[in-house]
């Protein structure tokens, strides 16, 4: 792609400019080779995307639609669009603490006091202290308020015992916010706070969750009777499901949503062409034609559903109606795609990595596993069509 | 980041023009006209359309819109004329909207009467030439608001001049038009035409330009109804919902059932896709984007594909009284059979988009 005015989609001011070649300049001096390069553990993984996020930090690129005072640069809706294009164009990394740079950094700057921005904000830039999530519990998932994780005051601390799951990245973090339950008597949505944990207090147990796949990406968090000063709750006591919602209602700029599915099509059309055992093709069928075209109008709409509401962005404008079914639409689709390479596949699609005649060297076997955790994920499907319905419809509440 | 050659700034203007247009027309349409008119109109004799409402529609312009200014008509584009259809769509308005304004763009004249033209597309014509005279055979089984209009616009090939776009009398020698009866009452004729003379007077234009030309014909037509067929399945959801926020079953609001929610949520994103799907289509004719012809089977597949079955679970959200004459469930559910069967099979769709998809894969994807 040359360098053009016009190669966002966005007219540059002379400042966008200056920014975008501040941004390829650091991209080419220190995204060096051993940071791309692919990590031979987790840890080295690890390792190398916080040394990322250190050099983002020391080029004050960090977190860059944080104000000013931060740490951040304010950027402009344009800006961020830039940013996340360029970090694409070369795929660079993700920083260490990247969900706490969108989301926990935000709820403290509107909730926190001045001690906590001033002690958290700049380690969370620096990527000192890495961050988790603990919101679900076994008993608690779409209904995130019933959550039973009890957090009782006892002088200038908090008591927490309880136990949190769907936890990513405890493993190697540093701290974990949760929700827990400081009111029992009140009701379910008003006895709750937001409370920031040292994952090195005594009294926590981390054990990884070893998923469908296999594999282990989530971890469960078990806390019992672990000290927390009082001073480590965010926002007023009691009040932590209002600050939770603003957490879950921070999202990124700039970022392509539908990329995934985009590219998970482009691989359904290449399974599709590819001849199998009498040299028939798939596509030669016009039930699969059928179904790739049902597929490939749910994608164009969504790339068309984001790059609206990315505009209405820079307009500064809310997104319209078809921005809040986007997430429950991208969910089904790249899962229902996910079940359609197996039967693209047949057998071989069935076949893990390293059997002799794995389709897509076993991609499609692990993705039909991998994508039920599309519509569980940040929300059922359920969880979103009630949602919609309530807030975008006006339908009455489930009960 | 947009998925066209077309800038966020520009998309996120035309957005908002559009629905400034949306709002406009919404104003007149639900003024002037409601569901239960429509209803009303089927118990008549003979086809039911709207032709009052028409007339003062056409004298806001709209069956013009298509028509270059230099011309006298609107100058107005493809997404300007699919945010009016969607609107006559939710109004359930029985006006030949989508008929008569993509012929007088076609023809590049205003109406001079309120069904001046309608075009055929998709006939399998015959085109043959004695003595220099070329002369036009062939049935076309369901033209929409045939029975209504003066004349016909539509295109047949010969080895001589390519494609020829003509323009044909209703009245002519060896013209006839045999009136039908569907489902929502649109006055809609079976066309024959039997050895009919054309005149080089009827000649529009012919050879490569006459192709082009009637292709973007045949597109915005689709389109068109398109978005029609979008704004009737909203407008039924919508109804769906506020039944459903008002009708106690077992001492709640039924709305708060997921088995009912659930159902109108998913009717509801299926029209999302269809919008978002006709807007690309239409803003791809605008700019004369090579992918306009596919953008638009792949807005008209899923429309046919999921839009019908809105007002069908619009009905099953009513229950019994949605089975009523009395409630205007109907005139959705028979508009909509009717505008997905106008706009064809879906597998003809189908096989324009499924070489779209395969010829993108060599090219690289825009980031």
């Amino acid at each position: 792609m040359t360098p053009s005015n016009d190669e966002y989609g966005v007219p540059l001011e002379p400042a966008d400019i200056a920014f975008r070649d501040e941004v390829r300049a650091f991209l080419r001096r220190e995204l060096t080779p051993e940071l791309s390069a692919k990590a031979r553990s987790e840890s080295e993984r690890i390792e190398q995307l916080r040394e990322w996020q250190l050099r983002l930090h020391a080029a004050g690129l960090a977190a860059i639609s944080w104000p000013e005072e931060f740490g951040g640069r304010a950027a402009t809706v344009v800006q961020q669009i830039v940013f996340s294009a360029e970090l694409a164009r070369v795929r660079a990394p993700e920083p260490v603490n990247r969900s706490a740079i969108n989301q926990l950094g935000p709820t403290i700057m509107q909730w926190g006091d001045d001690a906590q921005r001033a002690h958290f904000l700049p380690r969370i830039l620096t990527g000192e202290d890495v961050w988790c999530q603990g919101f679900s519990e076994p008993d608690a998932g779409s209904d995130l308020a019933s959550l039973r994780t009890r957090a009782e005051v006892d002088g200038e601390a908090l008591v927490v015992t309880g136990q949190k799951i769907w936890t990513s990245k405890a493993e190697y973090a540093d701290w974990i916010y949760i929700l827990a339950r400081t009111d029992p008597a009140a009701p379910k949505h008003e006895g709750i706070s937001f409370v920031l944990v040292d994952l090195r207090s005594d009294g926590i147990e981390i054990r990884p969750i070893r998923q469908i796949t296999g594999r282990s990406e989530f971890n469960e968090v078990f806390f019992s009777a672990v000290r927390i000063p009082l001073a480590n709750v965010v926002g007023r006591l009691n009040d932590g499901w209002r600050v939770a919602h603003s957490t879950l209602g921070y999202e990124r700029v700039g970022q392509s949503r539908t990329h995934r599915i985009e590219r998970r099509l482009d691989i359904l059309l290449d399974m599709a062409t590819t001849p199998v055992g009498d040299a028939t093709r798939p596509v030669d069928d016009p039930l699969v034609r059928h179904e790739l075209t049902r597929f490939a109008a749910q994608v164009e709409a969504l790339r068309q559903i984001a790059a609206q509401a990315t505009a209405a962005g820079v307009r500064g404008v809310e997104p319209g109606p078809e921005a809040s079914v986007a997430k429950l639409l991208t969910s089904e689709v790249d899962q229902a795609m996910a079940g359609f390479g197996l039967d693209l596949a047949g057998v071989a699609g069935t076949l893990r990595r390293g059997s002799p005649g794995a389709a897509k060297d076993g991609n499609v076997a692990l993705s039909y596993l991998l994508m039920r955790a599309a519509t569980l994920g940040a929300g059922t499907s359920e969880i979103q069509r009630n949602l919609i319905g309530e807030r975008l419809l006006g339908l009455p509440r489930d009960p | 980041m947009t998925p066209d050659a077309d800038s966020l700034v520009a998309l996120g203007a035309r957005s908002e023009a559009l629905a400034l247009l949306r709002g406009s027309a919404e104003d007149v349409l639900t003024r002037e006209w409601d569901p239960s008119r429509t209803r009303d109109l089927l118990d008549g004799e003979g086809p039911s359309w709207a032709r009052p409402l028409w007339e003062r529609l056409r004298g806001l312009g709209w069956a013009d819109l298509l028509v270059p200014e230099a011309h006298g008509g609107g100058g107005g584009t493809v997404s300007e004329l699919c945010v009016l259809a969607e609107t006559v769509g939710t109004s359930t308005a029985p006006v030949p909207l989508v008929a008569v304004s993509v012929a007088n763009g076609c023809l590049a004249r205003p109406a001079p009467s309120a069904v001046p033209c309608v075009p055929i597309t998709g006939a399998p014509w015959s085109l043959t030439r004695s003595a220099g005279e070329f002369r036009l055979s062939g049935h076309h089984p369901f033209v929409a608001y045939g029975d209504t209009a003066d004349s016909f616009v539509t295109a047949a090939a010969h080895p001589d001049v390519d494609i020829l776009l003509v323009h044909v009398d209703a009245n002519a020698p060896g013209v006839t038009s045999e009136p039908l009866d569907p489902l929502d009452g649109m006055p809609c004729a079976a066309v024959t035409f039997d050895d009919v003379n054309v005149d080089d007077d009827r000649i529009v234009a012919r050879g490569p330009s006459a192709a082009g030309r009637w292709h973007a014909t045949e597109l915005t037509s689709t389109v068109a109804w398109t978005a029609e067929l979008t704004g009737l399945a909203a407008a039924a959801n919508d109804l769906a919902v506020d039944y459903a926020k008002h009708r106690i079953a077992f001492g709640r609001p039924i709305g708060s059932f997921q088995a009912i929610k659930h159902r109108i949520v998913d009717q509801r994103a299926a029209i999302e896709v269809a919008r978002a799907l006709w807007l690309r289509a239409a803003v791809a004719l605008d700019g004369g984007a090579p992918d306009a012809s596919a953008l638009t089977a792949l807005a008209a597949f899923w429309a046919i594909d999921q839009l019908r079955a809105v007002p069908e679970g619009a009905i099953q959200v009513f229950g019994g009284i949605g089975y009523t004459w009395e409630h205007v469930a109907h005139v959705f559910l028979r508009r909509a059979a009717v505008l997905s069967a106008l706009l064809g099979p879906p597998a003809r769709h189908r096989e324009v988009v499924v070489p779209w998809l395969l010829s993108r894969m060599s090219e690289p994807r825009p980031t």
